[in-house]
């Protein structure tokens, strides 16, 4: 009281002084920054609550009149946290200023028609950290983030640069629909090719994963949803950041451990030995037999040896003659792939002042892959703006182009032409370019150029795909995909009422692919036909729009904010291809050039949704959170008795740090309790899902010809899915965060076939029959381990499980490939034959069979544990075990010391097993393929080796047969990022005009430990593994810079 | 003023709902059922629709319709050596069989997506509103011949031959478009519907009296030769006769000159029924010539599974027969002696796009031969000099000089048999006359081995598919025990 009295009669005493003299003083001082001690150029200083003041010269200096009464000043700059400090009669004021980000983030969620502060938010979501996202060197950022969310499994995809990889958010959904989650950019849904967006050009990438975070989405959120907002100006002065980076790429996976010339050779000398065995030979009939009619009958006549005349390569005694001579050498893999070069280059400017904001970028990408001629190249602009017109009415547009093109020989699938299955599997005794066959030497054409060898030289017929050499075709063949994405959101924001707020948002998704397929004229597929191409093209049009009437109030402690809308979608699909043969000349592909019409056909798909919605969120002095949904949508994809349906949820959240009862807890920072529950839908089921179709693609000659396609079903709609969710989530002495989630998601009414018998001629027909439960946690732990001026080190972890329950079926069972689908049983379970080894008396594998008896009382009686030798006689079990991890996870530690930030991310996967149907390949029973071996045939069964486990190579169908011998434990463990960087000094930097530098290395993919060398464990959902692109390890340079 | 218009464009903005028929969608590339037949037009399309799809590539590449199954047949016989192991390999050695295989599954579900399709046009046909009388019997006419046809290729696959099994289970029947699975009929059962459906057809045909509209349609003469081909599965020898000479009438033979023309192109030969191709419909390296040419790059040419004609036939062939010295090439395959074969040769000509031999007067001509030396030899002598002349008219253009036929009796039985081999080799006939004529399986001067010994057993259980695991596992009607053993 006491000293409140003296300032009101000192002031009073100054504004008696001011009166009577205007009486000013001089303060000066320097600004500086308290990140390096600069001083901070064009930093506002002024008398708080006036307009006397001025700003900081290029040092950093100020100086100012004020009047002597003055009591504050207010230094603030953009970037940094302003401040207020009192004058108290000094004349030299220094003040240093603290940089915004070193401020808690405030992390903000992305969720349907809105945005939410973290702890306001009573549904389930991930933000992915962008920078992180932004650091991992890929082509389509679905490929960045395993491992930086938790309750998202991803698929490590194909290496085909652009390609997208496969994501399931919590579990698995659906079993015959998509189980895709929703991807949203900036509104909307969004149509186009997701690997048309930079990451750079990403602000949130949030994963909505509970009823209360998707629900707004209705019929289309049953799988989760993806959220990705792009950037815009902030408040800010001008800013420019260029980032640069070039890399390297070669093959994540190495290749299986196959055989040498050598071995293939004499491991197939002993494959026919042993045929010429079963055949009935006798040892020393089938030895000569095997020596002498391998190269003539097996190899197709080629022999990458020379002998001596009348010698044979591989002797009678099954080993190579030690008189043989290489003639070659070539290696198929290191001809049929390169180590790719990979460039990425983005420039944006983004300014923002309190009326308007603009976020400009430019980004241009070029990647190329590991295999010869696969690329992809993008350039992409951005602007995104927003604008107040009147302090009522704002506007904004965001507006994206994007054109890339892809090459993509083929490099993955069941065509020969498959580089990887091609490198992979040929024998490597074949070679690449045509050589003379006594002497190897390299047979050149005319101009002295190497020429292929097509597997038909010199009256051979290569035993591996004779007529066709992958080499020749990728330089031949063109596959090229050209794609134009423009995507487009705007909108119009009316403030009215004081509350209101009325939106009216647009979104209009354009993407345009253009194909081309050329295979050559001179060799190959199309070779008898004089080459072929076909050109494709897809439209792809999505319009949205939606009218938003927001409420928002406080009363007191009662804060209301209710929304309701309409919106509607129209989506509109053309396709259109043609194909020509019999073209003149080499060189010319294009349509107009072929002599012949061999294929064309073109289709629309429509589809329109419309849709009714509202959400109210309540909150109790910021402790009691309370969240409504609703939504109805109509659909054309059902008949119109079924197209309407009713979606929503209902989420609350506590947060009990802000009770009294534990405010004397100074280490708790935060605690909140939360639960929501929900029905959402699931229409992916195909656009006409209830009509009896006949396809009109039968025509007969000249004459149109119907077969039915599709049965009738009006009764089918769409997948309902009811989750619930309830977490904890915690902050503790300023330093760890914990979130925990516990999950329940049931599907029903899943979108299935009911089988039929083909012999009614279908196999089924959809149907609302199935059911589904995925049940899991996801843990996310951040810690702030060590946080000092020149070290500091975090720890982001995240934990994920899920059990995966088929809970309702059609019928019992239905086998599905190596899968059985049962009630209590999981989708991904495998039911195969049992591989019961092999009969050490004669090498043959042996499967488990069931013998079925009766006992002394008349009870049937199961016996497992028979083996036969029929591979067709023997019994399918359930193995035990699922493609599905039990845990999967992924750590990041970040370091800074100093001037570097380090930081890595490691993935990993625990349990679950999958098919490795790439080795059971290289284990075949066949003759005369000319395909190799993995190394272990050389452990097969042999009458001097009979406690093998693998059986006798022989000639023999099923000696690979699918059982659970090719079953392997999926377990791995995923270097899938390191980034070193270094931050230029400050000081050094800003006598150049930047305002932060840093250079950088960043690799991706590193390495993958699992079971088996060349496997790839996350190469699919359903662990069945195939010859597919590698996975790409780059290690790029970078380089980012703002000013 | 300002809050009027802001509360209108509220009220604009809550109330913009779509019209009415916003959510009408309908498809570009398929027809609603409820539309395909008020046309005889569509009728006439799903019968179309069924045609292409007998000649259209499913899935793999051994895998283009009925030509498919033929080649299948032939390579189950003992006239075709196959110089490498590659496509159709498990079906040339005999072991193709079992429920999951993918060649039972497709010989299953080929011919009854064709009958569910055909069911439907019987069905429906006669609600077209334009058809005439005349018209509406030739839709159903031409869709009982395709049923018919398409159980009785089924029934030879799934069961041992007619006779001697008339009671042992054959085929679920159906005759209507339905959605529930029917139990396993008998082989009789099978047979009866078969015979009923094509004596249907021929009295339709008979009545509608329309010409035809091309030569993938079948008619008359198609009926009467399927009907023909059922018969002598049957033993019936007079049907067989008859049937297959009512077949051909207005046909003549091909002359040595349309025998030599590649059998590639129905224009330039004298066929009963055929799937003509063209090149926007071809299915190129998944196609007939494709496996069986060796002219044209295909899997045969380019050497993937070359296949030959066995030596051991070619020592049974005359001197002279123009089948013998203008068609066949002698080589060798893994040291085997074999002939290389340009019956079918489309080089030069419709290449991949060569149009499928279904049936010809020639099969119709041995038909009844071997129809009546059999009556013959039952006691009907006169058929005797009938069933020589037959043969003699075949000799007469595949000889530029005709030997005469001298065999008698059991003979010239022998002989018609052998006549079969050498026309038909190629056309699918193997299998199903291994089959019915109970001889088991001998091959010699094969280069692979089928079997140790390359012998079996006729009505070896190894000759009959298995009943697919789909349809054992979905058809509430059928059980494990209901499985082929």
């Amino acid at each position: 009281m006491k000293k409140r009295l003296a300032i009101f009669l000192a002031s009073m005493l100054f504004v008696g002084v001011q009166l009577l003299q205007a009486q000013t003083v001089r303060i000066t001082g320097t600004v500086t920054s308290s990140e390096d001690g600069m001083p901070l150029p064009g930093v506002s200083v002024v008398v708080k609550g006036t307009t006397v003041g001025g700003a900081t010269d290029a040092n950093g200096k100020y100086e100012l009149s004020v009047p002597a009464n003055a009591q504050t000043l207010s230094i603030s700059f953009i970037g940094y946290v302003s401040q207020d400090v009192a004058v108290a009669g000094r004349a030299i004021i220094d003040v240093v200023l603290e940089p915004e980000t070193k401020q808690i983030e405030e992390v903000v969620v992305v969720a349907p028609y809105g945005t939410y502060k973290k702890e306001s938010f009573t549904g389930s979501a991930s933000a992915v950290k962008t920078e992180k996202l932004q650091e991992i060197q890929v082509s389509n950022v679905t490929k960045a983030l395993e491992g930086l969310s938790s309750g998202i499994q991803v698929t490590s995809g194909l290496g085909q640069p652009g390609t997208t990889s496969t994501i399931r958010i919590r579990g698995i959904g659906s079993m015959n629909a998509s189980s895709a989650p929703l991807y949203v950019v900036d509104g909307f849904p969004f149509s186009g090719d997701i690997n048309s967006i930079p990451a750079q050009d990403i602000e949130n990438f949030s994963v909505l994963k509970d009823a209360s975070a998707t629900a707004l989405y209705g019929s289309r959120a049953a799988n989760g949803i993806i959220m990705i907002t792009t950037k815009k100006g902030k408040k800010d002065r001008t800013q420019f950041n260029v980032v640069a980076n070039v890399g390297v790429s070669t093959r994540a996976i190495p290749e299986y451990d196959v055989l040498n010339s050598k071995q293939y050779m004499e491991a197939l000398w002993q494959k026919v030995y042993n045929y010429q065995l079963s055949q009935g030979d006798d040892d020393a009939t089938a030895r000569a037999t095997a020596s002498q009619d391998l190269i003539a009958d097996y190899t197709g006549g080629y022999n990458p040896y020379s002998v001596p005349v009348g010698q044979y390569t591989i002797l009678e005694t099954g080993k190579l003659n030690p008189e043989a001579n290489k003639l070659w050498n070539d290696n198929w893999y290191d001809e049929l792939h390169q180590t790719g070069v990979r460039q990425e280059y983005q420039i944006s400017a983004s300014s923002g002042t309190e009326k308007s904001n603009y976020y400009l970028s430019a980004n241009m990408l070029n990647e190329e892959g590991v295999v010869k001629a696969s690329n992809f190249k993008r350039y992409s602009l951005r602007l995104n703006n927003e604008h107040r017109m009147k302090d009522w009415v704002k506007v904004g547009l965001n507006l994206s182009a994007a054109a890339s093109e892809q090459n993509y020989p083929v490099s993955s699938g069941s065509s020969y032409v498959n580089t990887f299955m091609w490198s992979r599997m040929i024998a490597p005794i074949y070679p690449v370019y045509l050589r003379d066959p006594n002497t190897g030497e390299l047979v050149r054409d005319a101009n002295g150029k190497k020429q292929f060898d097509y597997g038909d030289s010199y009256g051979r017929a290569r035993a591996y795909s004779a007529n066709s050499n992958p080499l020749g075709t990728i330089s031949l063949d063109k596959r090229v995909y050209k794609t134009d994405d423009i995507a487009t959101r705007g909108f119009v924001e009316f403030n009215f009422l004081k509350d209101f707020k009325l939106t009216f948002n647009g979104s209009v998704d354009y993407s345009n692919y253009t194909g081309l397929t050329h295979q050559n004229m001179e060799v190959g597929d199309a070779q008898s036909f004089g080459g072929r191409s076909t050109r494709d093209n897809g439209r792809t049009m999505s319009i949205s729009s939606n009218q938003l009437l927001n409420y928002s109030k406080t009363f007191g402690v009662h804060n209301v904010d209710a929304l309701v809308g309409h919106e509607s979608t129209q989506y509109l699909y053309n396709y259109l291809t043609a194909t020509r043969t019999g073209f003149p000349l080499p060189d010319l592909y294009e349509l107009n050039a072929g002599a012949t019409n061999e294929a064309s056909g073109s289709y629309e798909d429509n589809f329109r949704l419309e849709s009714y919605l509202g959400r109210v969120n309540y909150d109790y002095a910021s402790k009691y959170y309370l969240t409504l949904s609703f939504r109805t949508d109509g659909s054309s994809r059902f008949y119109k008795d079924n197209r309407w349906g009713n979606f929503w949820s209902v989420g609350a959240s506590w947060r009990i740090s802000e009770e009294e009862f534990l405010k004397g807890f100074a280490w708790l920072n935060n605690a909140r309790i939360k639960a929501s529950y929900g029905s959402m839908g699931n229409d992916r089921v195909g656009y006409y899902a209830y009509q009896a179709l006949y396809s009109t693609a039968y025509a007969n000659i000249g004459y149109p010809g119907f077969l039915l396609s599709r049965l009738g079903t009006p009764e089918l709609t769409w997948e309902k899915n009811v989750q619930l969710n309830t977490g904890i989530e915690a902050r503790v002495f300023d330093r760890f965060t914990v979130n925990f989630e516990y999950y329940i998601r049931k599907s029903d009414d899943l979108l299935f076939t009911q089988p039929l018998p083909p012999s009614t001629g279908f196999s089924g027909y959809d149907a609302n029959i199935g059911a589904i439960e995925n049940r899991g946690f996801d843990i996310e732990i951040n810690a702030k381990v060590l946080e000092n001026k020149n070290f500091s080190w975090y720890v982001d972890l995240n934990l994920s499980h899920f059990k995966n329950e088929i809970t309702k079926l059609p019928q019992e069972e239905m086998i599905n490939g190596n899968k059985k689908w049962m009630v209590g049983h999981s989708i991904y379970d495998y039911y195969l034959r049992k591989y019961a080894g092999v009969d050490p008396a004669d090498g043959k594998s042996m499967w488990y069979i069931d013998y079925t008896s009766l006992d002394g009382d008349g009870n049937v009686v199961v016996d497992s544990t028979r083996t036969t030798k029929v591979y067709g006689d023997a019994t399918r079990y359930y193995t035990g075990t699922s493609s599905i991890p039990d845990l999967t996870g992924g750590i990041t530690n970040s370091f800074k010391i100093y001037n570097f930030d380090f930081s890595f991310l490691v993935t990993f996967g625990v349990g679950g097993q999958v098919y490795d149907g790439s080795y059971a390949g290289l284990m075949h029973g066949t003759l005369t393929n000319g395909t190799n071996f993995h190394k272990d045939i050389l452990k097969a069964w042999t009458p001097d080796n009979t406690d093998s486990n693998i059986p006798i190579n022989d000639n023999d169908q099923n000696v690979n047969a699918a059982s659970d011998r090719f079953l392997t434990d999926a377990d791995y463990i995923s270097f899938k990022n390191v980034t070193l960087g270094y931050n230029l000094p400050t000081n050094f930097i800003k006598k150049y005009g930047f305002s932060g530098a840093k250079v950088f290395v960043t690799g991706t993919n590193l390495f993958v430990i699992s079971k088996r060398k060349g496997m790839d464990p996350q190469q699919s959902l359903d662990g069945n593994l195939d010859n597919v692109y590698s996975p790409l390890r780059t290690i790029s340079f970078g380089l980012n810079l703002n000013f | 003023m300002r809050k009027l218009s802001i509360i209108s464009l509220l009220l604009v903005g809550i109330l913009v709902s779509c019209s009415k028929d916003f959510l009408e969608t309908g498809p570009s590339a398929s027809i609603g059922d409820d539309v395909v037949f008020k046309s005889k037009e569509g009728s006439k399309a799903v019968i179309d629709g069924v045609t292409r799809d007998w000649r259209e590539y499913h899935d793999n590449h051994d895998q283009f319709g009925v030509k498919a199954i033929d080649l299948v047949s032939d390579l189950m016989g003992e006239d075709i050596v196959v110089g490498r192991l590659h496509w159709f390999r498990y079906d040339y050695t005999i072991d193709n069989r079992g429920a999951t295989y993918r060649r039972p599954t497709y010989v299953w579900s080929l011919f009854y997506r064709s009958i569910r399709n055909l069911n439907e046009v019987i069905k429906h046909y006669g609600e077209a509103t334009n058809a005439t009388d005349e018209e509406k019997a030739s839709l159903k006419a031409q869709a009982l011949t395709m049923r018919a046809y398409s159980y009785f290729r089924l029934i030879q696959h799934f069961q041992q031959t007619y006779v001697g099994h008339e009671n042992d289970p054959g085929l679920p029947i159906y005759t209507e478009p339905i959605n529930a699975g029917k139990p396993r009929a008998t082989v009789q059962e099978v047979y009866d519907l078969i015979v009923a459906d094509l004596d249907e057809a021929i009295d339709l045909f008979e009545t509608a009296n329309l010409p035809r509209r091309d030569i993938s349609e079948v008619n008359l003469s198609v009926a009467n030769g399927v009907r023909a081909q059922v018969a002598l599965v049957m033993n019936d020898w007079a049907s067989a006769a008859a049937h297959a000479n009512a077949a051909r009438q207005g046909y003549s033979l091909n002359s040595i000159a349309q025998y030599e023309s590649g059998f590639d192109n129905y224009s330039q030969m004298v066929w009963m029924w055929g799937l003509p191709l063209n090149e926007e419909q071809s299915t190129i390296y998944a196609s007939f010539f494709s496996h069986l040419d060796m002219t044209i790059g295909g899997y045969a040419g380019l050497g993937y599974s070359p296949k030959y004609l066995c030596s051991t036939l070619y020592a049974q062939m005359q001197a002279g027969d123009i089948r013998r010295d203008d068609l066949l090439s002698a080589t060798t395959t893994g040291g085997v002696p074999v002939y290389t074969n340009y019956k079918f040769a489309s080089s030069g000509d419709k290449e991949f796009s060569a149009d499928y031999v279904m049936m010809r007067p020639e099969e119709m001509l041995l038909i009844e031969a071997e129809a009546r030396i059999r009556m013959a030899i039952a006691g009907a002598a006169a058929e005797e000099a009938v069933a020589q002349g037959l043969l003699q008219d075949l000799w007469d253009v595949r000889f530029a000089t005709p030997p005469t036929v001298s065999e008698t009796g059991a003979a010239l039985l022998d002989r018609i048999l052998l006549e079969r081999r050498i026309e038909l080799w190629g056309e699918g006939f193997a299998f199903y006359d291994l089959m019915r004529l109970k001889k088991g399986l001998n091959r010699t001067n094969h280069r692979f081995a089928a079997v140790p010994g390359n012998t079996i057993a006729a009505e070896d259980p190894v000759f009959i598919y298995e009943i697919p695991q789909a349809e054992l596992d979905n058809n509430p009607e059928m059980g494990p025990e209901d499985q082929n053993p």
